[in-house]
């Protein structure tokens, strides 16, 4: 079936359109959700979400973007509630001082399944819209104008961020794994 | 094109989505700076390695069975479509926002003062006083939030907003006062 025979089958609630729905984009999905909430248990229920939500909204898809960039765009807004509930503590400043203190000493404990290569553990400790800029340019492989789009931000904001992330990222990978080094990049110029 | 320039450009050069015009001033660019070139080299090496990894960490997931059969069983049950809120409902819900019900009544207040003015056909200094006091006092939900280290604070407070003007017949009505009270928060 193809995308807008799909799109129009969603749109009325065909079970096949949702199977191959799912078939087509689920593990995209999962994915995406995964780097962006570092849990897989917690990407699951994510992605549950965005298709139980997508359904609801099904007739009010325009066809103005693809129907994986439509999905996507669901996910984002899930995530980002997400995060803000897990963040989120109640009033008080012996809450807040503790929960400060907390923060200092343990800056990843929201990615603690995210516990692969250093570059991974890295991509774990950037602020939420840094993560959604670095994932969907070089995961998702959007372009600037396009990623601006999707966040609902312009495009010199996708590129201060993008710059912001990279020299992050860069900083936070250990020596051993920087492949970016200085040294490194003369070698390789002067050869 | 110089180095500021080509790092301004640089994303959009290794996409391949500048004009023209200006990827060939790149090009021009780069042939003639090393510093240019080893910067370039190292943005797609970063932007290979890091969409390597990210694939890499994420390639055995799948997404569980359970999540078809939830969403065939919401389809069946009719939950779906739910959330398709009409556009009238929408319209409604946004009027009556605290603010814009607040408007409607100063809106009605003006017209009916303006409606007495005409009907009576008063002359300043010739009879009764008609002016008409209008006062409306309404309380705005504010919610605010602030980063603490990692952690978002959010805080819900309301703001009394109180509005009062008086109209005279035939002359234009005196500026409207606003006068903002203090914040109570909600602890």
């Amino acid at each position: 079936m193809d995308e807008e025979k799909l799109v129009a089958a969603f749109r009325d609630q065909d079970p096949a359109a949702v199977r191959e729905l799912l078939s087509s984009h689920g593990d995209r999905l999962l994915r995406s959700a995964f780097l962006l909430c570092g849990r897989e248990a917690d990407a699951q229920d994510l992605v549950q979400e965005t298709f139980l939500q997508a359904l609801q909204s099904a007739p009010r898809f325009r066809n103005q973007s693809s129907l994986y960039t439509w999905l996507h765009g669901i996910l984002l807004n899930l995530t980002r509630h997400y995060h803000r509930d897990r963040k989120r503590i109640v009033y008080g400043d012996e809450q807040v001082e503790r929960a400060a203190a907390a923060a200092e000493e343990s800056p990843i404990a929201m990615d603690l399944q995210m516990t692969g290569s250093a570059l991974q553990q890295a991509l774990g400790r950037l602020s939420l819209p840094h993560r959604e800029v670095v994932i969907l340019r070089f995961y998702e492989d959007m372009k600037i104008h396009e990623i601006a789009a999707h966040l609902g931000i312009s495009r010199g904001t996708v590129k201060s961020r993008l710059h912001y992330s990279i020299e992050r990222l860069q900083q936070l990978v250990s020596e051993e794994m920087n492949l970016f080094a200085a040294e490194g990049t003369q070698r390789a110029e002067r050869t | 094109m110089n180095c500021r320039r080509l790092e301004h450009w640089l994303d959009e050069y290794v996409e391949g989505t500048l004009s023209p015009r200006k990827q060939a001033a790149a090009d021009r660019h780069l042939a003639g700076c090393a510093a240019c070139r080893a910067k370039l080299r190292r943005y797609r090496e970063f932007a290979q390695s890091l969409a390597g990894e990210m694939r890499q960490a994420t390639q055995s997931l799948r997404l569980r069975p359970e999540v078809e059969r939830r969403l065939l069983q919401a389809q069946r049950s009719g939950t779906a479509g739910v959330a398709d809120q009409p556009a009238a409902a929408r319209f409604w819900s946004r009027l009556f926002q605290p603010r814009a019900a607040a408007a409607c009544l100063l809106a009605a207040g003006v017209l009916l003062a303006g409606y007495f003015t005409w009907r009576s056909g008063h002359r300043p200094g010739t009879g009764p006083d008609l002016s008409v006091s209008v006062q409306v006092s309404y309380l705005v939900p504010k919610y605010t939030f602030r980063q603490e280290g990692s952690y978002v604070i959010d805080t819900l407070s309301y703001e009394t907003i109180s509005v009062h003007g008086r109209f005279w017949p035939e002359h234009n009505p005196k500026p409207m006062r606003e006068q903002q009270h203090k914040l109570n928060p909600i602890k």
